[in-house]
Parts: structure tokens; C-alpha cells; sequence
């Protein structure tokens, strides 16, 4: 079962969320906690004493203009849909690296084959052993990159890849409702929204839930967490209760900061708390 | 000028200084500024000025290219170079045909080029919408990306030009940009060319990560950043710890205070809502040096 955590807005605690209930989950089930917020993947961080089992680097492609075959026909100029060719007289086709995506277009369009294939790293992939029966997996994406996205869709790829071993998938998704996001959801069955009862809250909650309408999840839940801080806890939990939107009630409390302070799981820093509690009814539910 | 607020980490109060700088500047000490939402996937600027805004002008951006196939046209397994050609996972098999992912395309007619059945064709949608809001008399350009939309860097690049636009025409001085969280595309976008940044940190290992990854990136991208340390005395040792890892210079503290949540529940700054807390007091003393010193130099 893949499981995805997001919500729109940052900070409202899908990490924690995540993070929680992949390890409530591993208490009774083989469990892989995917950390598909690469541009500031937190989640291995609750799991101090984890072990690398593998870490390669995600590479895209790049050209290299061989300029002893170019005949500077200028079809790659044309057709590149970022506009990251140009031809500078006296200078051939130079390549704005920033502006590539990797398409490759380029190369296909050549009528010399004067373009080569080059290597650009957008970031790393690693697995790590944090307990006995759960695994984390994670992408980062390097410092400069914009291909954000891409590096979502391709540790989503490598997960699944190793999903038979596997009896629940936490998917712990970025702040946001993009593309990367999308394409997470799509493969998802179950999707919870992680949001905080304040009017910021509640407004990226909307647009959360209208990606995840695009597509044909199977069951759909909010965590409301820190409850009790903001004020509109009423406002979502009707707003959820009219789109029949099962929710869950995270209290806010010291155990909580705490937890997320010193970056360690609930169920080892308050096990008896009423965070714990309210995070194992989640667990419970998917048991 | 153009100053940014960012944060690597999410939810560490980018929104809460933008929102307070705003209303600090425009109507403290009397200097026009424009706002700019530039977390174009969960826009929230607004919200955080105020329940009440005027909606002035609103334009629609379509310039997301989308690969479609012609099934009629299409031969099916027995070709399938398409996604064989396509750099972005963005075409998969299902059942006997290809399927076009739509989030994954980026329209790059890679497939269109090697389709022996010229079957593939494309369409345009709407990658998102920038509106001019006012609220009272501050303008705020915020920007809107689409649900499950690529682009958000094109986006961000867009409502930073259209608030250069409000600028110019309203002489206003300064914009003041809300980035999402992250160091990826959008905040890319919003950093490029920008005059000054302010990273917004809380005193935890996640945000305190994500402080040095995104002052990384503003030092590659040679954007002068200064630090402000949101929620100081949630753990004094971690914030005594801040001025040594990162480094640029830190601007103020502003302590964990309720009242900052209960102004954000009544959608107003706190600086507004409650200017007599303890988060307010120590909060206008960054304010002023953002304005007079940060802004000025």
C-alpha cells in the first residue's frame, strides 16, 4: 500500500506526520518511508543511528556540441524548447546549461550527429536501514538545480522499484501542490492531508485537495495537527466532515515541539503521550 | 530594490516577516512597497494581511505544453518509441498503448520527433494566473500555479515582472517577495537578480538544514542574505548555535509568542493586531532594520 503525507502549506507537519507513522507502522509491518521532499529532505533526521545500504547519484542528460561535425545548420538552435542553444558567430552552439532541461531534442534533431551525450548530477538517491523492519529512502537535490520535479517522479521510480519487500510505502511529500507532487499522487492509494487549523491552513487545504480530485485515489484522510492552536479548527473539521473526508486530531502540545525539536520519534521520546496516542490511532487504522 | 524572504524549510515564518515587513513599510514609516507571492503552490500573502482584499486585474498564463497521443494513428506495442525517447518518465505503457503522464510532460516534442505514425500533437493549458490585489492600499502581485503544474520558476519570473510593472507605474520603492520553501526552481527564480535576501530560521536541526542549503544557494547566486531568527527561545542553545554555522549576519530574534498565532487567526500582522506583545516589540526592531539599514545599503 503506498501511502502519500502532503499538504499545501509548509510546516504544518508532514514530516512529523510521516515520519510517525512510518515508525508506528514498522512496529507491526515491514514499512519503506520515502522522502520525496528533496529539496530539503528532513525525514532520515528522526533516525539518527540508520545505515547506508546504497547511495548513487541521479544524472540527467546534457549535450556536448562536437564542433569538428557541427555544420552549424542551427536545427538544434530551433528546436530546443527551453531555448538553451544558441549560435554565437564564431563561437558554434554553445549550451546555457541553466536553461536545459535534458530533453534531448537536440540530439535527435542533429542531422550530423555532432551532439554528444553529457552527464549533469541533479542530486542523490540514498536507502538507509533505520530500524528493523522499516527503511528510508530519500532523494536531495543538489545545490543550484532546478529540476526539482524530475528528482521527485525519479525516487518515487526507485522505490517503487523495491516496493515487494515492502508492506506500506510513506510517501513524504514537499509543501505544495505541484508536478512532482502529481505524479506521486497518481501512484498513490491512499493520500492524507497534513494541515494546521489557521485561515493559511485551511486555504492550501483547497487547493491540496483539488490536485488530489485529479485523480483516482482510493481513500482520502486529513491529519489536523496542532490542534487547538489556531482558531478555525471547527471551520476544517466541517469542511471535512461536508466532503466526507475522514479526519484525525493531532493535539498540539509540549510532546509534540519536543519530538520535532530533538528530531526523535514520539513513540521513543513520549510513547504514554497523548501525541503518541493520537499518531497510533492512525497506525491502527491502516492495521 | 527586490527583497527576498526564504527559508529552506517550510513553515519557519517567511510569510509572518514578509507579511509584517509590508505593512511596516507601507504604513509605519510611509515607504511604498509592493508584495509578491512568489510560492505560486500555496499562495498565502494575502491571507496573512487580510480578511478583506480588492481583486484590481487578473491575467491568465497558458504556456504549459502537453504531449497528446492520436490513438487512431498510433500502432501501439509493436512501436512504443516514445517512451523509449522520452527523458521524463512522462509516457507509460497501459495496457496496449501508450499513455501520456500529463504532470511528467514538458512538452519538449521529444516523441513527436521519433512517432513513425505522426501521432503525437500538442496542446497548450493554463499554467496559472497572477492577480493585483489591494488591501487598503498595498498592492500585492500574487501568483498561482495551477494544480499539478510544472513551470512554477516561469511562474515566479512572471509575478516578479508584473510587480516591477506596479512599481514603475505607482512609483512605489521597494518589492518585497514571499518565496515558497525549498531550493528548487521557484525559489530559484525568485532569488535570480534579486537585490537582497532574508532567510528566516527556527531554532531546530530541520530548519537550521535547510537555513545552510538555501544560503548556499544565495551565495552561488550572489544574493546578499541576512538571517532572522523566528521563535529564538523555543531552544536558546540551538539559537546560540545559528550565528555560528551560518554565516551572514543576523538581523534580530523574535520570540515564540501566541499572539502571532492569534493575528494569523484573524488574518492581520501581528505587528497590527496586537503591536504591544512581545513578539510585536521585538519584531518592529528587525522591521526597522530591515528598512533602514537593509533596505538603504
Amino acid at each position: 500500500m503506498i501511502i502519500a503525507v502532503g499538504g499545501g502549506k509548509g510546516g504544518v507537519g508532514k514530516t512529523f506526520i510521516a515520519a510517525n507513522l512510518a515508525y508506528g507502522l514498522s512496529m507491526y509491518r515491514k514499512v519503506l518511508l520515502v522522502d520525496a521532499d528533496v529539496e530539503n529532505p528532513s525525514a532520515k533526521m528522526l533516525f539518527k543511528n540508520s545505515k547506508s545500504i546504497w547511495k548513487r547519484s541521479v544524472v540527467e542528460f546534457r549535450p556536448r556540441i562536437n564542433s569538428s561535425r557541427c555544420r552549424l545548420c542551427g536545427l538544434c538552435v530551433d528546436r530546443c524548447p527551453e531555448n538553451a542553444l544558441a549560435h554565437i558567430p564564431g563561437k558554434g552552439i554553445i549550451l546555457i546549461e541553466t536553461l536545459c532541461s535534458g530533453c534531448g531534442v537536440c540530439k535527435l534533431v542533429c542531422p550530423n550527429d555532432a551532439i554528444e551525450s553529457s552527464e549533469f548530477i541533479n542530486g542523490w538517491i540514498e536507502l538507509l536501514n533505520a530500524r528493523s523492519s522499516l527503511d528510508v529512502i530519500y532523494g536531495e537535490l543538489i545545490c543550484g538545480s532546478r529540476r526539482n520535479n524530475v528528482l521527485i517522479v525519479e525516487t518515487l521510480h526507485e522505490a517503487l522499484k523495491i516496493s515487494g519487500k515492502y508492506d506500506y510505502l510513506v510517501v513524504d511529500l514537499p509543501p505544495g501542490t505541484g508536478a512532482g507532487i502529481a505524479s506521486v499522487i497518481r501512484r498513490s492509494d491512499v493520500v492524507i492531508i497534513v494541515t494546521e487549523p489557521t485561515p493559511l491552513g485551511l486555504s492550501d487545504t483547497y487547493k491540496f485537495l483539488k490536485l488530489v480530485s485529479k485523480f483516482r485515489v482510493r481513500e482520502v484522510i486529513a491529519v489536523i495537527n496542532k490542534w487547538g492552536i489556531g482558531g478555525v479548527e471547527d471551520k476544517l473539521a466541517k469542511f471535512f466532515n461536508e466532503k466526507g473526508v475522514r479526519f484525525f486530531k493531532v493535539p498540539y502540545s509540549r510532546e509534540a515541539i519536543e519530538s520535532y525539536m530533538y528530531s526523535k520519534p514520539v513513540f521513543e521520546i513520549a510513547p504514554q503521550s497523548n501525541v503518541a496516542s493520537s499518531i497510533l490511532e492512525i497506525v491502527k487504522y491502516f492495521i | 530594490m527586490e527583497l527576498v524572504v526564504v527559508s529552506g524549510k517550510g513553515g519557519t515564518g517567511k510569510t509572518f516577516i514578509a507579511s509584517n515587513l509590508l505593512y511596516y513599510l507601507n504604513k509605519h514609516v510611509s515607504i511604498p512597497s509592493v508584495g509578491a507571492d512568489a510560492d505560486v503552490e500555496a499562495p498565502d500573502l494575502v491571507l496573512a494581511l487580510s480578511s478583506r482584499h480588492k481583486t484590481e486585474k487578473c491575467v491568465e498564463i497558458y504556456e504549459s505544453r502537453k504531449a497528446r497521443i492520436n490513438y487512431d494513428k498510433c500502432i501501439g506495442l509493436s512501436c512504443l518509441e516514445c517512451t523509449r525517447v522520452c527523458m521524463f518518465k512522462a509516457i507509460d505503457v497501459v495496457g496496449d498503448r501508450p499513455a501520456v503522464i500529463e504532470e511528467n510532460c514538458e512538452g519538449c516534442t521529444a516523441c513527436s520527433i521519433v512517432c513513425k505514425a505522426n501521432a503525437i500533437t500538442y496542446y497548450t493549458k493554463l499554467t496559472g494566473r497572477i492577480c493585483l490585489y489591494r488591501i487598503d492600499t498595498v498592492p500585492i502581485v500574487s501568483g498561482d500555479l495551477e494544480v499539478g503544474e510544472r513551470n512554477s520558476g516561469h511562474l515566479v519570473y512572471k509575478v516578479r515582472e508584473f510587480a516591477k510593472d506596479v512599481c514603475r507605474e505607482f512609483r512605489y520603492k521597494h518589492i518585497v517577495i514571499d518565496a515558497a520553501a525549498g531550493i528548487g526552481c521557484p525559489v530559484i527564480s525568485s532569488l535570480v537578480g534579486a537585490d537582497k535576501a532574508i532567510i528566516v530560521v527556527e531554532p531546530t536541526p530541520q530548519s537550521i538544514e535547510g537555513a545552510l542549503r538555501i544560503l548556499k544557494l544565495a551565495k552561488l547566486m550572489n544574493v546578499h542574505t541576512y538571517v532572522v531568527i523566528n521563535k529564538h527561545d523555543l531552544n536558546e542553545e540551538f539559537s546560540k548555535k545559528i550565528s555560528d554555522v551560518l554565516d551572514a549576519e543576523i538581523l534580530g530574534m523574535i520570540p515564540y509568542d501566541y499572539a502571532a498565532v492569534k493575528a494569523y487567526a484573524n488574518m492581520q500582522p501581528l505587528i497590527a493586531y496586537n503591536p504591544h506583545s512581545k513578539a510585536s516589540k521585538h519584531l518592529l526592531k528587525v522591521l526597522e532594520v530591515i528598512a533602514f539599514s537593509v533596505m538603504r545599503s
